[in-house]
């Protein structure tokens, strides 16, 4: 790979998944609303929000880590972007496996969670509270799904996987080769995209749109553009572990739609459970499968 | 050189002469001058005896039949100890005893308590020095009686019921030993050990049997072996913290020398393990049963029961290391314990109280008493580099260096032991230095240690505190007293 | 000879400060005395460090014999014994350092730096120590510092010396035990000999001498389940003593393992203690590392004090070194050792943070503090690097270390003490948030709106260490060049570093890159947020309520309880920990069992007397019986 085309890369790479995320952004809105037979706004409505919240004339903060915390938001899931393999660019994964990707997405985490926790509002602290808890619930089981690939081909580089998926084909793919794990981990997904039944976080009509609470203009808008990188990313996390990853961009477009068609489906059709309740199902359901997946693969290998 | 039967004589002579004068001073005198006088004599016998035991007659009457005495490196060593333990005691008692017990007559009881304890002195010399078990047997007499007098010396209600608990045992005791030897002059015809020893071996095994048990038992009353040793809880902690001091730290351990060595020598060798047995039981009562206590004197009194009891388990080990870890845990004792009660008569002077919760806050209002206290407690439960614990680390050594049954048990039972001494040692100390407003702020406990008591429990700190530094010194004479332990 | 300089120093310093306590009147010049005591510490702690440097020249080259007590004491410096040196040298040094303006000089902590020495003198002597009898004598010696140590300050202090000192002096006699044991079996106290004998010996006379030396190394480094000694012990010393407890003196038991472990006993022997190909020595141990990991962790997560959630971390974080090591890989041995390094200085870190809130506000209760942020912006700053390194996330050096970890624990093939790992983590996460939201973040109380930052005496550390936590993240190579130099040392393989991270061929790793992109990003955002409109700091009053108006009689605040969802979880095992009920139980039946054998002592002199005859009958009968 050229120094040029390097740098293309790098300055094009989070722009195209932007772009990927408002039209997710989008589908979901359409979706959900041909669900419940309505017309829908437009397919890039997330876009339009953005720059909406971007030109907002009225920009309050509590103080600097407010300021701060927006800006490791969005820089901490951008650096975590670099590190995840897309096809025709994994120039970063040379530097950073799995486990660095893993932990690279919590500092975006983390940044709100500092932010949040200075606007000194109750109903922030109380969504990032349950915010951590979630992610308590839904890292352990995914985790463990990973730890089992990893282990299987004895390697923890996200490159050496989707290689391995591909040289073996469609039977060589996570989902079909660790039925077990592919199921654990699409649950774990379902709660790191925080969608129902796992929405806990923003919760609306609990605690006021929770971490959001305090967030208004620019704030808000920064973290538009966060979510609508973070949800490709994840999606792409899945893709590449579990669904063979892709060759090419078709692929991986094909593949992206598809496993959020899924996820989305299961959201429209779920209420919301309360916090103890999310972290006890992903215990309970998602990781118990994870550790019998786990379990088969190493008497496999012994 | 001037004949070691003044280890003896001079103490009774001065008892006497102290009663004569009758005064407070002269007694102070006379008993401090007699004692020190020995204590500067013992080391050069113990040097002399070290090389070539003394062998003492009598009247010109040889062995057999005579009155034998005879000074070798165990009595030698011991009479040093006894001297300089006896000096600094005494040192402590002149500003001590005043405080101890309020009766009629205070005054002549003081010039007594001299007399007495001149008589313990001379006691204790001659068990350790006699040859022929009779003397044994009178001397044994002189030591317990003394002690009965002076456990009972302030006429409290508790003290003279201690004081009669211990005549009654000490009577039992007595009664079997006399058994034992007129069993033992009806088979040898002799009263010396030796005569004894050989006479046993040739007899008939039951015959010898009974006369060791009876013996070992009776002797083992004042040896405190378990479970002949009830009276010391209440006799260690109602007697004056100075006879307290004297009773823990050399007249218990002098029995035990003379019991160890006569069953090493004289009498059966079955008794080395039923004391082996006995010693191990009497670690976890004494140490379990000090983890319970309110008093302090009553914990460290059932300390001593658990401290004795290690020295006899690395007794009945027989082996050379066996005896030096004995020895030298008895010599750390010595001084361990004897600070640890003569601080704690000043505690219970200065607060009126015997209970340990009384003396909280003490530490910081008697900062000298409380470091001593401190020093010797970890002494005991064995911190490096103090002497403390490198006699506990040679008797584990030993133990496990007899690659026996009762050896490994032994190294649990007292590895666990340590356990317990530190938790109730620290917790006294933790107490003495707890906070405590009423003390803080009360005048009760008006000053630290007098200036000879301060002497005195320097003395036997100063022992444990460079204890671990002399041990090849140290080595030099408890190597020749192990030797000379293992014959008669 | 350099490496006699470190044991002569701080018993040097001990001494003098000693007896300059003793020399200066304490009632006139209380404070007087406390200025001879900083500065014989201060000048006595810099000189530790800077021998402490240039001893490394004298690693492996030979050994300081000392007859005394009539035995001889060999000390001697390795390399591993050389890494902990330094870090204890180190770790005193800023320990002293932050001490001096942040221990106030109310004469609760008048044997401060007195004890200090002491400490470092014991711990000293354990790290040089250079056969098992001098290690197991200055063990013990380690252990009654201490004890002496945590004997200051207030009473709950002391009551919770106590507990360590029981665990203490048990895992000094287990130690004696394993030290005879080993003697009695090689005739050697030397780690050589001990190791050439032990890789011919059985695995039976392998596993007894290895319970018999770990087990004391596990009470040490607190492992659970004979971890609960800690956390009250620590959390009640004094700050900056809890700092440099938490941060080395635990980890002397990391030491002590390790050394035993591939010095002492050998790979050989440890490879035979196997009893197939799922249960060997190295499992045990892990699955001992990961009990550790994951419930001092989540206990953490429950508490209500900022020290007293440290010391539970403190622990938890020892776990991840014990299975690193214990896994016996290049990758986790090196992440186990260097875990030691991070977090240690995280840990002090952090707790410096603490205290310099501590210092201003007088509490660490969480449910009391918050909103500091805007009082005490370098506190909050130090706190939240050290959090960030605690979680193990990048940039930070925890990360290194951890990564290590888990990547030796996934690809030697144990998923789930590597998941235990990760729950651990997980754990941290949500307890390290809780805390520094609890003290800086939220609501200001208002009774808190005088309060200034603390002096530069005490920020200078803070800055220092944040600066240590980051850049040892950023060139992890640095310090992994010393643990590689280590594992040469001990017959492993070295782990493959590179100075930003870890080589090619043993993973992908490259924290320099990570950093890098990691600042482009936050740059980019930068430039987004830039082009938003221009924002406007408002207070925390200004807020939303639905509705309602704020003031500050109004206290609007979510602290108390913070995790109520995980609190409903594992409600059962928070009220009754099995740990602590076990400790409970045992130490009632310890003093039931004295209440029961004080009444062998009835005060009654017949039943004395019968004792007495009863004995001679008994003793009869056996002998007579035994014919």
């Amino acid at each position: 790979m050229s120094v040029l085309s390097i740098v293309v890369w790098i300055i094009a790479y989070p722009l195209i998944i932007f772009c990927i995320g408002v039209l997710l952004g989008g589908y979901e809105r359409k979706f959900s609303a041909r669900v419940e037979r309505r017309i829908g706004p437009s397919w890039i409505q997330p876009f339009y929000d953005v720059i909406k919240l971007m030109s907002k004339k009225t920009n309050v903060s509590h103080g600097y880590m407010h300021d701060v915390a927006i800006l490791m938001l969005l820089g901490g899931t951008m650096l975590t972007l670099y590190f995840v393999p897309v096809p025709g660019f994994s120039y970063f994964s040379q530097f950073g496996d799995f486990l660095v990707i893993s932990y690279l997405l919590l500092i975006p985490s983390l940044g709100m969670a500092l932010g949040v926790g200075e606007t000194a509002n109750p109903n922030g602290s109380i969504g990032i509270s349950r915010a951590l808890q979630m992610l308590a619930g839904y890292e352990v089981p995914f985790i463990l799904t990973f730890i089992g690939v990893a282990m299987k081909e004895q390697t923890t580089s996200m490159l050496d996987i989707i290689r391995v998926q591909q040289a073996g084909g469609f039977w060589a793919w996570g989902l079909i080769a660790h039925p077990l794990l592919g199921v654990a981990a699409l649950i774990a997904l379902q709660g790191m995209l925080n969608e129902k039944p796992f929405e806990v976080i923003v919760a609306p009509h609990e605690i006021a749109t929770g971490p959001m609470t305090e967030m208004g203009g620019k704030y808000l808008g920064i973290m538009f553009i966060q979510h609508l990188i973070a949800v490709p990313l994840e999606l792409t996390l899945y893709i590449n572990l579990f669904l063979g990853g892709a060759s090419n961009w078709l692929e991986y477009l094909v593949k992206l739609f598809v496993l959020w068609t899924a996820l989305i489906s299961v959201n429209m059709v779920f209420g919301r459970f309360r916090v103890d309740s999310a972290v006890k199902f992903m215990w309970k359901i998602s990781l118990p499968l994870a550790a019998l997946g786990v379990i088969g693969i190493m008497l496999n290998i012994a | 050189m001037v004949s070691p039967m003044l280890l003896i004589a001079m103490p009774l002579g001065a008892a006497f002469l102290i009663v004569l004068l009758g005064s407070k001073m002269a007694a102070r005198i006379v008993a401090i001058a007699t004692v020190a006088f020995l204590a500067v004599l013992a080391p050069i016998w113990l040097s002399a005896a070290i090389s070539e035991p003394f062998v003492i007659v009598l009247a010109d009457v040889l062995p057999p039949l005579g009155i034998a005495f005879g000074l070798d490196a165990v009595s030698a060593g011991f009479a040093l100890l006894i001297a300089v333990s006896g000096l600094l005691v005494l040192l402590y008692s002149f500003p001590y005893i005043p405080h101890a017990g309020e009766f009629k007559g205070k005054e002549k009881a003081e010039v007594r308590y001299y007399a007495i304890f001149l008589l313990l002195l001379a006691g204790a010399f001659g068990l350790v020095m006699t040859k022929d078990i009779f003397n044994l047997f009178v001397f044994f007499e002189i030591l317990c009686i003394s002690s009965y007098l002076l456990v009972a010396y302030s006429q409290e209600e508790r003290a003279l019921e201690a004081g009669f608990k211990y005549m009654v045992l000490g009577s039992i005791g007595s009664a079997f030993m006399l058994v034992a030897i007129g069993l033992s002059y009806r088979l040898s015809g002799s009263l010396a050990m030796a005569d004894i020893a050989k006479a046993l071996a040739a007899a008939p095994n039951s015959y010898a049997t009974l006369v060791s048990v009876l013996f070992v038992l009776g002797f083992g009353i004042e040896a405190a072996v378990f479970p002949l040793n009830t009276w010391l809880p209440d006799a260690h902690s109602s007697a004056p913290s100075s006879i307290s001091a004297v009773l823990s730290g050399f007249v218990i351990e002098v029995a035990l020398v003379v019991l160890v060595r006569l069953s090493l020598n004289v009498f059966s060798g079955a008794m080395l393990s039923v004391l082996a047995v006995l010693a191990l039981a009497g670690i976890l009562v004494g140490e379990m049963a000090a983890l319970g206590q309110k008093e302090l004197k009553r914990a460290l009194a059932f300390s001593s029961i658990g401290q004795v009891s290690m020295m006899l388990f690395a007794f009945t080990l027989g082996s050379e290391i066996g005896k030096w870890a004995g020895l030298g845990q008895l010599l750390m004792h010595a001084g361990a314990k004897s600070a640890l009660f003569l601080v704690s008569g000043y505690f219970i002077v200065r607060t009126g109280s015997h209970e340990i919760e009384a003396y909280r806050g003490l530490g910081r209002k008697m900062p000298a008493a409380g470091a001593f206290f401190a020093i010797a407690a970890l002494s005991l439960v064995g911190m490096p580099p103090l002497f403390g614990f490198f006699t506990k680390l040679r008797i584990v050594e030993a133990a496990a260096a007899a690659h026996s049954a009762i050896g490994y048990a032994g190294i649990v039972v007292i590895l666990f032991a340590t356990v317990i001494e530190s938790i109730y040692l620290f917790r006294i100390v933790r107490t003495l230095y707890g906070a405590n407003a009423e003390v803080a702020a009360s005048g009760a406990a008006s000053g630290d240690l007098p200036a000879f008591a301060w002497i005195a429990v320097a003395g036997f700190v100063l022992l444990v505190l460079v204890g671990g530094f002399m041990i090849p010194s140290f080595d030099r004479l408890l190597q020749p007293m192990a030797a000379v332990l293992a014959t008669i | 000879m350099l490496t006699s300089m470190l044991l002569i120093l701080p018993l040097a310093g001990f001494l003098t400060s000693l007896a300059a306590a003793w020399i200066v009147p304490a009632s006139s010049k209380a404070r007087a005395s406390g200025a001879v005591q900083k500065i014989i510490a201060g000048i006595g702690f810099a000189a530790l460090f800077v021998f402490a440097f240039l001893a490394k020249s004298e690693i492996g080259t030979g050994y300081l014999g000392i007859p005394l007590f009539g035995l001889w004491l060999n000390f001697g410096l390795t390399q591993l014994s050389w890494y902990f040196v330094a870090m204890v040298a180190g770790i005193s040094l800023v320990t002293v350092l932050f001490s001096l303006q942040g221990l106030r000089d109310d004469g609760r902590y008048p044997f401060y730096y007195i004890w200090l020495f002491s400490k470092t003198f014991g711990m000293l002597g354990v790290l040089l120590s250079a056969d098992m009898l001098t290690f197991f004598i200055m063990w013990e010696v380690m252990s009654w510092c201490t004890y002496f140590l945590l004997q200051q300050g207030h009473e709950k202090a002391k009551r919770a010396g106590a507990g360590y000192l029981v665990y203490a002096v048990t895992a000094g006699m287990i130690l004696l035990a394993g030290l005879l044991y080993v003697y009695f079996n090689v005739g050697s106290f030397d780690f050589r000999t001990i190791q050439k004998a032990f890789s011919g010996f059985g695995a039976g006379r392998i596993i007894v001498a290895m319970l018999l030396v770990l087990v004391p190394m596990l009470i040490e480094a607190a492992a659970y389940p004979v971890h609960w000694w800690l956390p009250s012990a620590y959390a009640n010393a004094e700050t900056g003593i809890s700092a440099y407890l938490a941060a080395i003196s635990t980890r002397i038991g990391i030491y002590g393992m390790t050394m035993f472990l591939f010095a002492g006993f050998g790979l050989t022997a440890l490879n035979l203690v196997t009893a197939n190909k799922y249960v060997s020595a190295n499992e045990v141990l892990m699955i001992i590392g990961a009990f550790t990991m994951v419930v001092p962790t989540f206990t953490a997560l429950f508490q209500h004090d900022a020290k007293e959630l440290m010391t539970w971390h403190s622990i938890g974080q020892g776990g991840y070194m014990i299975v690193g090591i214990a896994s016996s890989t290049t990758l986790g041995i090196a992440g186990g050792l260097f875990h030691v390094f991070n977090h240690m200085t995280y840990v002090s870190l952090i707790l410096f943070s603490i205290a310099a809130v501590e210092y201003r506000t007088g509490t660490t209760n969480l449910n009391k503090l918050g909103g500091l942020i805007k009082k005490q912006p370098v506190a909050y700053l130090g706190l939240l690097f050290g959090i960030i390194g605690l979680a193990g996330i990048p940039p930070m050096n925890g990360f290194v270390s951890k990564w290590l970890i888990y990547r030796a624990l996934i690809l030697s093939g144990h998923p789930f003490i590597a998941l235990a790992a990760f729950i651990a983590t997980l754990g941290t996460i949500l307890s390290v948030y809780k805390l520094i939201h609890n003290m800086f973040l939220g609501q200001l109380p208002e009774r808190y709106n005088d309060i200034k930052e603390v002096g530069w005496g005490m920020r200078l550390p803070i800055i220092f260490m944040m600066a240590v936590v980051w850049l040892t993240g950023a060139f992890p190579g640095t310090v992994l060049a010393v643990v590689a130099d280590i594992q040469q040392s001990l017959g492993l393989e070295r782990v493959a570093y590179s100075v930003h991270g870890v080589a090619a061929e043993m993973g992908q790793l490259n924290m320099l890159v990570i950093n890098i992109v990691f600042i482009g990003g936050l740059f980019v955002s930068w430039l987004i947020y830039l082009a938003g409109g221009k924002r406007k700091h408002i207070g925390q009053y200004d807020n939303y309520a639905a509705g309602h108006f704020l003031d500050k009689s109004i206290p609007y605040n979510y602290n108390y309880n913070f995790y109520a969802g995980m609190e409903h979880i594992f409600e059962r095992l928070l009220h009754k920990p099995p740990v602590k009920r076990a400790e409970q139980a045992l130490a009632t039946f310890v003093s039931g069992t004295s209440e029961y054998v004080c009444r062998i002592f009835t005060g009654n002199i017949t039943t004395y007397s019968a004792y007495v005859v009863a004995a001679v009958v008994v003793i009869l009968l056996v002998l007579g019986g035994g014919r």
